[in-house]
């Protein structure tokens, strides 16, 4: 399978591109939902000069990726793992690749994304399976169902809030520490 | 009275159609009387195609009732026309009522093959009602046995799906043995378990011993979830007879096995009302006339019947003299006031369809006194069913279905905020579906019921509500954590609402209340509070302070500080520094007026509790530990000294407080550090010394704070009193001691 690559770079604010990346971007990964898994991930880097945003997500569909590419890549900031319900193999894929991912990414940089749960009665994965492997990985595990438009926007908000906080533009938050906010309910 | 009128205008039309319906003999002239309301220009078309459709459904009904056996569908074409014809109608309109003996005769007798039957059973979508003699004979046709099994079971739940629509029920009770006997039938023990839980009725219970032979197979056969469902009905009614006990976690008991028609019926019911939108079963209470039906207000409306009402009592009555000898039971679809309701009170029958309670306040108010556990016990099923089939997030299916869930949960709300206490079956839906939620389907609806979760003793909720929610609220906008916060707040609030009332009722019953359960609720509440400063205290550093925000978390504490002298709650929690500080130093005089508030309202619950620990006037059962005190102690100090001596860089000796040396402060290059943040120099109330400066001394343009002081300090705090800033001055007055109106300012902490 091809890997996709969508960059944009302009001047433009966080929340008026927060629907317009993300949205065309799970839209699109929307028809692939076909039994194959993808892979995404966003990053966002800081444009000197104008003190502005740009953002680059790259979408592929395996690990690893094809190593010709490795100094056009930029810093990864996020990387978001996206399970289809109905697919067990989606599951499979998704575990296959968590290998190849450095362990640094670990602590705060991954999360899952689960798809499909509009359609609980066709689920062919267990929802232990998941909450498993956002355990053994010490990663968040976010629900959505991204046939529905609005739900499509709310994730791709989500997801974008994560994103800040990952890339460290938050200041006082880490990656590392928002991760264990996400896992546990910390008691005083 | 308004209902009364509505239920008069209403009703003369009503007749009319109904009319039309009963009298078969006006039907089959083709001649259908439309109701005055409906006259419209088109009309003559209609007719026409009315009258077509209905001559073409005679003609099937008559060769129904006349045909022979064993009739191929195959090679049959008349057969397959006839049959075509009245699945068409179904579909478009439904069958009316005499329809139904015809059909049902020929489905159930065998005399055509199965398929045929399966099709026939399928198209039995009802117009209006369905008539009781045609089930009844129809279930004689089940004793014989003469169909095939499948078409038995098919037969069994189609009744169970148009339950609602048959008349009346009297012969259907009558024949409770009957149905009782089919539950040795492998088979057919699911869907009979669902009718006979339809069924029961109180006075049913009694009989219960009849069928010993039968009880005791159901109760040894195995814990079926079905079985289960109609065994806890039982044990409602007559409680000494069912002696097993049942597990407490509810299931799925029934499945949903009406889906051929449901769909159906639903189609049928919006083409009916979009064509005579005069005829509409009766809302008991609620006039509604001009509102879109919807799939959830249709399934709560109490089908009326279409026979008269008067000639309806005296049958009933003769009915039940004859059958049972029993009190004569007062039909809910009757009751249309407040006095009806009481006078009949004792004999009131629920209607099989306990979702219609919801929207009707005269049942609510009977749910509400009458310990009646089965009314909860079917409420309870019902609803959980409902919630969990229509969840639109966990079946997509239901896209245009959304809004109706929405207007379903709004119901369920306000039936709650009615009730003034929470369902169980909410609260369980809320545990499984939180989980799966993406935070953006029907949030304020799912967000006000999450403040109606009851209070209970259990810790499920710390995972179940507090994780998920944690989760959402981390990565979400502002205005969601805002909702979320002010849900939590809402949340506490009937929590200790219904404390105060169960203390109240447990006094009066003169039981004592037993120390494990009394703190264990203190543990849930101190949970709860403890969760939202943490919280509140991530979600400040997330969002940077923002002031809007600042305003739920400190409404969330308005609530918190008071437990102990509005809710007679001994519980006293102070918010976490990472609440304190930013309030303390925000850069707007609201928050600061709220949090002044709030610290003397924590003074005056500490002063109580210490009051009446020192005169020991009741049996003190708690004191507040001296941790609380201190961190009152310090938090006060660290206000005053910030707001009124000019101190708080030294004096502060909270922890994680404002403590800082003087080398430290000059590094900052600031001149007058020392008063920067008192009453004056505070940021947020700064505007309000330039405006107090600018009436004060109107031709001085610079702007020399230091002239507030003496006799003009005492100006300048009534000025801000006058200003609204009522927080500040009940602080000011509690906590803090003036020696004398000299110029000289002493501020005396009150030590607690």
């Amino acid at each position: 399978m091809a890997s996709w690559m969508f960059v944009l770079s302009n001047s433009k604010l966080i929340t008026q591109f927060s629907v317009q990346i993300l949205q065309p971007l799970l839209s699109c990964v929307v028809p692939w939902l076909d039994g194959c898994w993808y892979c995404s991930w966003v990053t966002t880097q800081r444009h000197g000069n104008l003190g502005s945003y740009y953002r680059a997500s790259h979408l592929a569909t395996s690990l690893p990726l094809p190593p010709e590419r490795d100094h056009l890549r930029p810093r990864i900031d996020l990387v978001a793992f996206m399970i289809d319900i109905k697919s067990k193999y989606s599951l499979k894929n998704v575990e296959a690749s968590l290998a190849y991912v450095d362990d640094s990414f670990f602590l705060g940089k991954v999360c899952f994304l689960v798809t499909g749960v509009g359609r609980v009665n066709c689920c062919s994965v267990e929802m232990n399976a998941i909450q498993n492997l956002g355990e053994v990985y010490c990663s968040p595990v976010l629900f959505c169902e991204l046939e529905v438009e609005g739900s499509q926007v709310a994730t791709a908000q989500r997801l974008l809030r994560m994103l800040e906080i990952c890339a460290g533009h938050v200041p006082g938050v880490s990656a590392l520490s928002f991760s264990s906010l996400m896992r546990n309910c910390a008691d005083d | 009275m308004q209902r009364r009128q509505s239920f008069k205008t209403q009703k003369q039309p009503l007749q009319v159609h109904c009319k039309n319906q009963t009298d078969l003999s006006a039907w089959r002239k083709g001649g259908r009387i439309d109701p005055e309301k409906n006259v419209q220009s088109n009309q003559s078309p209609n007719n026409q195609k009315n009258d077509s459709k209905q001559g073409s459904l005679e003609q099937a009904l008559s060769y129904f009732e006349k045909v022979q056996d064993r009739v191929s569908l195959k090679k049959n074409s008349v057969l397959q026309k006839h049959l075509t014809t009245v699945e068409s109608i179904a579909l478009q309109s439904g069958l009316p009522p005499e329809a139904f003996d015809v059909l049902l005769n020929v489905a159930l007798s065998g005399k055509l093959a199965d398929t045929v039957n399966t099709r026939l059973l399928k198209s039995l979508l009802p117009a209006s009602v369905i008539p009781e003699t045609s089930v009844v004979s129809s279930v004689s046709w089940l004793c014989v046995s003469k169909c095939s099994g499948n078409i038995q079971l098919l037969f069994l739940r189609w009744l169970i799906a148009v339950f609602d629509f048959i008349d009346h029920k009297e012969q259907l009770h009558a024949l409770y043995g009957f149905f009782f006997s089919f539950l040795q039938d492998e088979k057919m023990c699911p869907y009979v378990c669902h009718l006979l839980y339809l069924l029961t009725r109180k006075e049913t219970g009694e009989y219960i011993q009849l069928y010993e032979t039968e009880y005791h197979f159901i109760s040894y056969s195995g814990m079926q979830s079905y079985l289960q469902a109609l065994l806890s009905l039982y044990k409602l009614y007559c409680p000494e007879l069912v002696t097993i006990t049942l597990p407490g976690k509810m299931k799925t008991y029934f499945k949903n096995s009406e889906g051929p028609w449901k769909a159906g019926i639903n189609t049928v019911r919006r083409r009916n009302q979009e064509n005579s939108p005069v005829f509409q079963p009766l809302f008991l209470g609620t006039a509604q006339p001009q509102s879109r039906k919807r799939k959830w207000n249709i399934q709560l409306i109490i089908p009326v019947s279409s026979t008269n009402t008067n000639n309806l009592e005296e049958d009933e009555k003769k009915y039940r003299v004859d059958l049972y000898s029993m009190s004569e039971s007062f039909r809910v679809e009757q009751l249309q006031t407040f006095s009806q309701l009481l006078q009949n009170i004792h004999h009131l029958e629920f209607p099989s369809q306990m979702g219609s309670v919801l929207t009707n306040p005269l049942l609510l108010h009977y749910m509400n006194c009458i310990k009646d556990e089965s009314i909860y016990l079917r409420l309870y099923y019902w609803m959980g069913q409902t919630l969990q089939e229509e969840c639109t997030w966990c079946s997509v299916d239901n896209n245009q279905g959304e809004e109706e869930f929405k207007d379903f949960l709004e119901t369920v709300y306000k039936t709650e905020c009615f009730l003034q206490e929470g369902f169980s079956s909410c609260e369980e839906f809320l545990y499984k579906s939180l989980p799966l939620w993406d935070g953006f389907c029907c949030r304020s609806q799912i967000l006000r019921l999450v403040s109606w979760i009851p209070l209970s003793s259990f810790s499920e909720i710390k995972s179940h509500l507090y994780d998920p929610l944690a989760q959402f609220f981390f990565t979400s906008s502002l205005y969601f954590k805002c909702s979320v916060l002010e849900c939590l707040k809402e949340l506490l609030q009937n929590w200790l609402n219904w404390h105060v009332i169960h203390l109240d009722s447990e006094s009066d019953s003169q039981v004592h209340s037993s120390n494990t359960t009394h703190s264990e609720l203190l543990n849930v509440v101190a949970e709860l509070i403890h969760f939202v400063g943490w919280i509140s205290t991530l979600a400040l550093r997330l969002e940077n302070n923002p002031t809007f925000l600042l305003y739920f978390i400190l409404d969330f504490y308005e609530t918190a500080c008071d437990m102990y002298l509005r809710y007679n709650l001994p519980l006293l929690i102070m918010p976490p520094a990472g609440v304190f500080y930013p309030a303390l130093l925000s850069m707007d005089s609201v928050s600061l007026n709220q949090l002044c508030y709030i610290m003397y309202r924590y003074r005056t619950n500490l002063v109580a509790a210490k009051e009446n620990e020192l005169s020991k006037k009741e049996t003190v059962q708690f004191r507040f530990s001296n941790q609380t005190y201190q961190e009152y102690n310090q938090y006060i100090t660290a206000m005053v000294g910030c707001l009124w001596t000019s101190s708080v860089f030294q004096k502060d000796i909270h922890p994680q407080g404002l403590r800082m040396d003087d080398e430290l402060l000059k590094k900052t290059a600031v001149q007058e550090f020392k008063n920067s943040f008192n009453i004056v120099y505070h940021p947020a109330m700064m505007g309000y010394a330039v405006l107090f400066l600018q009436q004060a001394w109107p031709d001085d343009t610079t702007f020399n704070f230091s002239l507030i002081k003496g006799k003009k300090w005492n100006w300048y705090l009534e000025y801000l009193y006058a200003h609204g800033l009522k927080g500040l001055k009940v602080f000011i007055e509690s906590s803090i001691n003036r020696v004398s109106q000299a110029s000289h300012r002493k501020a005396g902490n009150v030590q607690v």
